[in-house]
């Protein structure tokens, strides 16, 4: 079930370890971006390699958003997710209110992004491993 | 901006007002046209002295600014365009500024317009290009996420956010020209209704329509003559910076650095300045710019509120015009709109609302628009103006 495949306007790649968003590594300064733009911002290099992100990261900072552009259903949950070393990015979080936290880990997944599931996109859920030591 | 004393001063000679609200059955230059004709009338000079319109409008269509010429008798002379997200029409207004102090014209109106009522209601739309619009982000959630990040850094209150609010419409409720003219308070803001937590509806800068215009002369033109009261002190463009990392989203990138730049390039310091009118679009975003533009530490911004020192009366009075949050903001006429404030503050003409009553006169006033939603930038556009009376 390894692979590639389109979510809306991202890449995405599936791996051993999950999904994770595909950027683009700068081939002469290896500053990688997401999503790939034309030319490096910092060392003005042209060609770039594709490059897996990591498929967890740390929730930045979260809303709940309760009024959203037309064919959104609200409320839903966003925020921003700094994925190591270097990327910071928005998504979806599919993570009840009450258990939203700054801080707290989180994984990406591929959702729904409508019902019946036409259309899929990325979102981030709570790291598997802390929903189970939050049960014990 | 580089400061050349080859450049001219810059006189606004005549400021022009519609209250923002909801105009969406007249077309956009008749909704313009009022302001217009007002800020000529006041400036007192005959139509054919104008030699250039420039119009700010985000949403208004092509040729805004010949469409506004048509109406009010300035046609078949310089007529520009400017989009530049919220500060579209501070940014007319600089390019006008520079044409006038390079010599290319002497005497200018710029105009600020926007219908934001026909754009059918909520957050704006971001456009689906922009790959963080595309996975649901809005002006108001951008707006919240800082909020979210600076009360956890911060220790801000939900209570002290809403303080903002309440400050805003205490100034709106004096200001004939605003859109939202009654007070409220922190119970009232913190239970109105949820948009993106934690900013509820009446921390949103509100829906409207509106238009505002000035006329810009030459300091030393026959059309400023016996009106250059008012000058251009310091005009000052920047874009955001792009970043795609970690950064710290409770400092806004943009605003720190053009402030900065803007002080640097006319020799004035925070200290200096009598009132602003910062782009307050939510509540947060004024506690921000009060650190962001240098009136307090990072992180201390909620102490100015605390005490009292941004209201009318204060040390620092932020947004006596009611601001976005109840001026309202219709984006491509905001930036002029400030303009417009800040100029009729120095003049003494701003009644219940103005600024300095008991003590001197203000001399200095600062004018800041920031926005544009798009991925990789804190903003895409800031652009600060200071005003200020000349010492005679």
């Amino acid at each position: 079930m390894n692979g590639e495949r389109q979510v809306g306007s991202a890449l995405v790649v599936r791996k051993d370890d999950g999904w994770s968003l595909l950027a683009a590594r700068c081939a002469a300064c290896c500053l990688v971006t997401f999503p790939s733009l034309a030319t490096c911002p910092h060392c003005a290099g042209g060609h770039f390699d594709p490059i897996a992100l990591p498929s967890a990261g740390a929730l930045y900072t979260f809303s709940v958003i309760y009024s959203a552009q037309k064919g959104w259903k609200v409320p839903y949950a966003a925020g921003y997710v700094d994925l190591a070393p270097s990327l910071r990015v928005f998504g979806r979080l599919d993570i009840p209110e009450a258990e939203l936290r700054i801080g707290m880990s989180v994984d990406l997944s591929i959702r729904p992004a409508d019902e019946p599931a036409t259309r899929f996109t990325y979102a981030f859920v709570a790291k598997r491993d802390m929903l189970s030591e939050a049960r014990i | 901006m580089k400061t050349d004393s080859s450049l001219r001063d810059v006189c606004v000679i005549g400021t022009g007002m519609v209250r923002f609200g909801h105009h969406a059955e007249v077309t956009l230059s008749q909704l313009a046209a009022p302001a217009v004709l007002e800020a000529l009338t006041e400036a007192a000079i005959d139509r054919r002295e104008v030699q250039a319109i420039y119009c700010g409008t985000v949403f208004g269509g092509p040729m805004a600014a010949q469409r506004i010429a048509r109406e009010t008798g300035l046609s078949g002379i310089e007529a520009l365009n400017v989009e530049n997200a919220c500060s579209s029409s501070a940014s007319a207004f600089r390019l006008a500024y520079l044409g006038i102090a390079a010599g290319a014209f002497e005497c200018a109106v710029v105009v600020g317009v926007e219908q934001t009522t026909r754009l059918g209601g909520g957050p704006l739309d971001l456009g689906e290009e922009d790959i963080e619009a595309a996975n649901g982000l809005t002006m108001p959630s951008l707006y919240a996420m800082r909020a979210q990040r600076y009360m956890h850094e911060f220790g801000l209150t939900a209570a002290d956010l809403a303080q903002v609010a309440v400050k805003a419409r205490r100034h709106g409720e004096l200001n004939p020209y605003a859109q939202v003219r009654k007070q409220t308070s922190i119970e009232e803001v913190m239970a109105s209704r949820q948009i993106a937590s934690p900013l509820t509806v009446q921390q949103c800068c509100p829906i409207g329509d509106g238009a505002s215009a000035v006329v810009l002369a030459a300091a030393d033109s026959r059309q400023a003559a016996g009106k250059g009261r008012v000058k251009v002190i310091g005009s000052h463009l920047t874009s955001g910076r792009y970043m795609q990392g970690p950064r710290d989203m409770t400092h806004p990138e943009v605003t720190v650095r053009c402030a900065s730049e803007t002080y640097e390039l006319c020799g004035l310091s925070p200290d200096d300045i009598d009132l602003v009118e910062c782009h307050d679009a939510f509540t947060i975003a004024e506690i921000l710019y009060y650190e962001a533009l240098g009136f307090a530490g990072h992180g201390q911004g909620a102490q100015l509120l605390r005490e009292g020192a941004t209201s009318v009366g204060g040390r620092i009075p932020f947004n006596p015009s009611g601001g976005l949050l109840c001026r309202g903001h219709p984006l491509g006429a905001s930036g002029i709109a400030q303009i417009v404030e800040i100029t009729r503050q120095l003049q003494g003409r701003c009644g219940p609302r103005q600024v300095g009553q008991d003590a001197r006169a203000p001399r200095l006033g600062l004018a800041h628009i920031t926005g544009g939603g798009i991925y990789g930038f804190d903003h895409a556009a800031c652009c600060i103006h200071i005003l200020g009376t000349s010492s005679s």
